[in-house]
């Protein structure tokens, strides 16, 4: 602090006291002058700091509150969503570990979906850990148990469903990385392959319009819509 | 690989940025000139208060060094009070979420990181800082250091204009920054937010029974609001660890490119207000020209880096490649041009906000984005990036003048050996602050950065960790805050020489800016002459990219390709 206070001290001396050069509108009373004093530095800072303090460490942020809640108060709390019966089960935006056989599997996380836990680092092009990771997380989800037996998910994965997000909780897959999971779910569940398939075409989501661009499909809310279908 | 969904999504997000852009920069413009201008009514009144309150006479204007006093005043007082929080924040109020002290080490990075606008964070956000740290300390941080930096440009700018001496009201300059501009803008960008999807509430976090059954923590706040001015302002620091990344901060394509625009914003007025500031339209041009050419150039050559497939994944049984691009470290929900777009303007504008993995790029990746904070001038962030573009522009005015036999002189006024001492200061300060900590680091054993992820000593994996160093002081060299290494460098170190990294990077290119406008404030202005070099032509923006390309390549070529070059192959 000190040393502010020297180079205000130094600069002191010569206020040339130039006219005016911009003369406000509506400024009607001449408020005291500042002395180019350290202290009346000091006290200028020191309040503007306090002030700003104020507007957007508490009146900023709950103005936006006030207007998010009453505009969009689902989106605004985190987008949570209940589950079938009745409990909130996770927010929509989040992944979640769903890796029961009988529901779709999210894309893997090394941070096991918990926020707290900071994000993943995932491997550079270069590393050559890359490809055992990849295949690492082929076998969890071609491999998976079964009343105590393992069992084999045949089928081709995109890279996408083999490899770490940025966040750790990317709550989205490709449509073909859900679909061919779908004979696991079948296996474990009263439902035909045929529903699971439209299942995951309805939830399919893109470009409004029908523009080719990319799509995807969301896995907490299609393992909703799969839980509370009748033959689940 | 490339849809035209996309392509269309960020060609029509420049269009709007761009169709903006004449407007709010002539109305940032009327804001520091004083002139009437939309909100007087309602900010008139409080304004006058304030500056009674702060004993401050709004119609005095400084000189270079008061001015350059003041904001070292504030920036100081800032950087002791964010210091304090993260020290003591288990005692201080709002820590619903129980987060512990900080080491006195990293408390030194992080409030050099917030008060220089960097925001290159050392620690967890959800699990680390409190929710007080965040919203009295790191917020108003956010718009502090942005209102400097609009300051430090606003006064470069007005030196060209003024012969008495002074370059304008330092307090004057911070409080419109903050009411005019910043606030009204930051308003309206959480309003965009929150429509879009992202949360804002009191709430801290929530811990809740998952549909497999177990159980889960997602962590809440004031995001949206959090998160604009952080764009906005060319901080970049997110509510969430995984910054633009996290689908809560940014759930969809749409709120990718929304906020791109919100980065995209002042920056790209900037050249507008300049004109309307030294009252020569058209003289933006060459800035405006210059920064969108470089930009546009980066963010085609990140797309084509980042579209060609990995070899190391090829091959693989029962692995098809799937759409959209590389997929490590990206997520599912963004395109391969959207999320490019977002992440060059993220690093361009110096936000350093991040959509994606950077440790997980391709090696061409990295070394674009590395240029745009090599030369963190187009646009580089808000208020500084202008000043660094205005003087590169001071110094190819200089060069080009000798080579063609014009008098070196800009909007009438002379460069002259004064001017240019001070803007070669400016220039290499940078390579200085990026070059001695990271040989420092790699030569003195202080690298635990790569530590991450290296799974031998491989070559192209020693260039992906001198890469990954260097990423970490260019980083905080040029205020940017984007990082390749996550949360593994929390040495004593790299705090430390991070931290001081990072102030210098911030307040000698300042000095240097600040003494160049002293100088200016107290020469004549020029009519001008046969002999004045055209800056408003179409010759002069191709000779200004080029000279901005040509003397950072000269500057940073060696570095490169010992990093991101060599690990390409060449």
């Amino acid at each position: 602090m000190s040393a502010f206070a020297n180079v205000g001290a130094s600069s002191a001396p010569p206020p040339p006291a130039p006219p005016a050069p911009e003369p406000r509108p509506g400024a009607r009373k001449v408020p005291r002058p500042l002395g180019a004093t350290p202290l009346s530095h000091l006290r200028a800072a020191g309040i503007a700091l306090a002030v700003l303090i104020v507007l957007f460490g508490v009146v900023y942020p709950l103005i936006v509150t006030g207007f998010a809640q009453l505009a969009t108060p689902e989106t605004a709390n985190g987008s949570l969503v209940e589950g079938p019966n009745g409990t909130v089960v996770g927010s929509i935006l989040v992944a979640q570990n769903l890796s029961l056989p009988s529901l779709f599997w999210e894309r893997p996380s090394v941070t096991d979906y918990e926020m707290t836990l900071g994000t993943p680092a995932p491997l550079g092009p270069a590393d050559p850990a890359l490809r055992a990771e990849v295949l690492g997380y082929l076998a969890l989800y071609h491999n998976y148990t079964v009343n105590g037996t393992n069992a084999t998910l045949p089928g081709n994965f995109t890279e996408w469903i083999l490899t770490d997000s940025a966040s750790g909780v990317d709550p989205d897959l490709l449509p073909v990385d859900a679909l061919v999971q779908i004979p696991r779910i079948a296996q474990h569940t009263h439902l035909s392959e045929s529903e699971l398939t439209a299942l995951v075409n309805q939830h399919i989501q893109g470009p409004p319009l029908g523009l080719p661009g990319p799509s995807y499909v969301n896995v907490l809310q299609l393992d909703l819509a799969l839980v509370s279908l009748p033959g689940y | 690989m490339i849809d035209p969904y996309s392509l269309w999504g960020v060609v029509v997000l420049f269009g709007l940025v761009l169709a903006l852009a004449p407007y709010l920069g002539s109305y940032i413009g009327r804001v520091y000139l004083g002139r009437p201008a939309f909100g007087d009514a309602f900010w008139g009144p409080v304004e006058r208060g304030l500056y009674r309150l702060m004993g401050v006479d709004p119609r005095r204007s400084m000189r270079a060094r008061e001015y350059l006093t003041a904001l070292l005043l504030v920036n100081g007082l800032l950087w002791l009070w964010l210091f304090l929080w993260f020290l003591l924040q288990p005692s201080l109020p709002l820590d619903p979420n129980r987060v512990g002290g900080m080491r006195w080490d990293l408390a030194f990075h992080s409030a050099s990181s917030f008060t220089t606008n960097t925001d290159f964070v050392h620690f967890v956000a959800e699990s680390q800082v409190s929710q007080g740290t965040l919203l009295l300390a790191v917020e108003v941080a956010m718009f502090v250091s942005a209102a400097t930096g609009l300051s430090v440009m606003v006064a470069f700018v007005r030196s060209l204009t003024r012969k008495d001496g002074t370059i304008g009201n330092f307090y004057v300059d911070l409080v419109r920054s903050n009411t005019r501009v910043l606030l009204p803008l930051a308003l309206l960008g959480s309003v965009g937010l929150v429509l879009l999807g992202v949360p804002e509430t009191l709430r801290a976090a929530i811990t809740l029974p998952t549909l497999a059954g177990g159980s889960q923590t997602i962590v809440l706040g004031p995001v949206a609001s959090f998160s604009s001015i952080s764009l906005l302002g060319s901080n970049g620091g997110g509510w969430y660890t995984a910054n633009a990344a996290s689908p809560l901060a940014n759930p969809s394509e749409l709120s990718n490119l929304f906020e791109a625009g919100l980065m995209l914003l002042l920056p790209l007025s900037a050249p507008f207000a300049f004109a309307q500031i030294v009252r020569r339209p058209g003289e933006g041009m060459p800035f405006l020209g210059t920064t969108l050419s470089v930009l546009v150039v980066a963010m085609a050559l990140f797309v084509f880096f980042q579209a060609s497939a990995n070899p190391d994944l090829s091959g693989l049984a029962g692995v098809t490649a799937g759409t959209n691009g590389y997929p490590v470290g990206q997520e599912t929900r963004f395109s391969l041009v959207g999320a490019s777009a977002f992440q060059v303007v993220s690093v361009y504008s110096n936000v350093g906000a991040s959509n994606m993995a950077l440790g997980a790029l391709s090696p061409g990746g990295q070394l674009v984005l590395l240029f745009g904070m090599f030369t963190q001038s187009t646009p580089g962030g808000v208020g500084t990036g202008f000043g660094t573009l205005l003087t590169f522009l001071l110094l190819a005015v200089f060069v080009g003048g000798l080579m063609v036999g014009r008098t070196p002189e800009y909007l009438g006024k002379k460069i002259d050996q004064g001017h240019v001492r001070w803007a070669a200061v400016l220039l290499l300060v940078h390579p200085l602050l990026i070059l001695v900590p990271t040989g420092v680091a790699v030569l003195g054993g202080f690298d635990t950065l790569t530590a991450v992820g290296a799974g031998g000593t491989a070559a192209p994996l020693q260039a992906h960790a001198f890469t990954t160093v260097l990423y970490e002081f260019t980083s905080e060299a040029s205020n940017n805050g984007s990082a390749m290494a996550p949360i593994a460098d929390t040495t004593p170190f790299f705090n430390l020489a991070g931290g001081l990294v990072m102030l210098l990077g911030r307040y000698l290119p300042i000095l240097a800016m600040l003494t160049i406008a002293g100088r200016f404030s107290e020469e004549d202005v020029l009519p001008p002459g046969p002999g004045t070099l055209r800056t408003r032509s179409a010759t002069f923006m191709v000779y200004l990219t080029m000279f901005v390309i040509i003397l950072t390549g000269l500057l940073f070529l060696p570095v490169m390709a010992l990093g991101p070059l060599s690990q390409m192959g060449f």
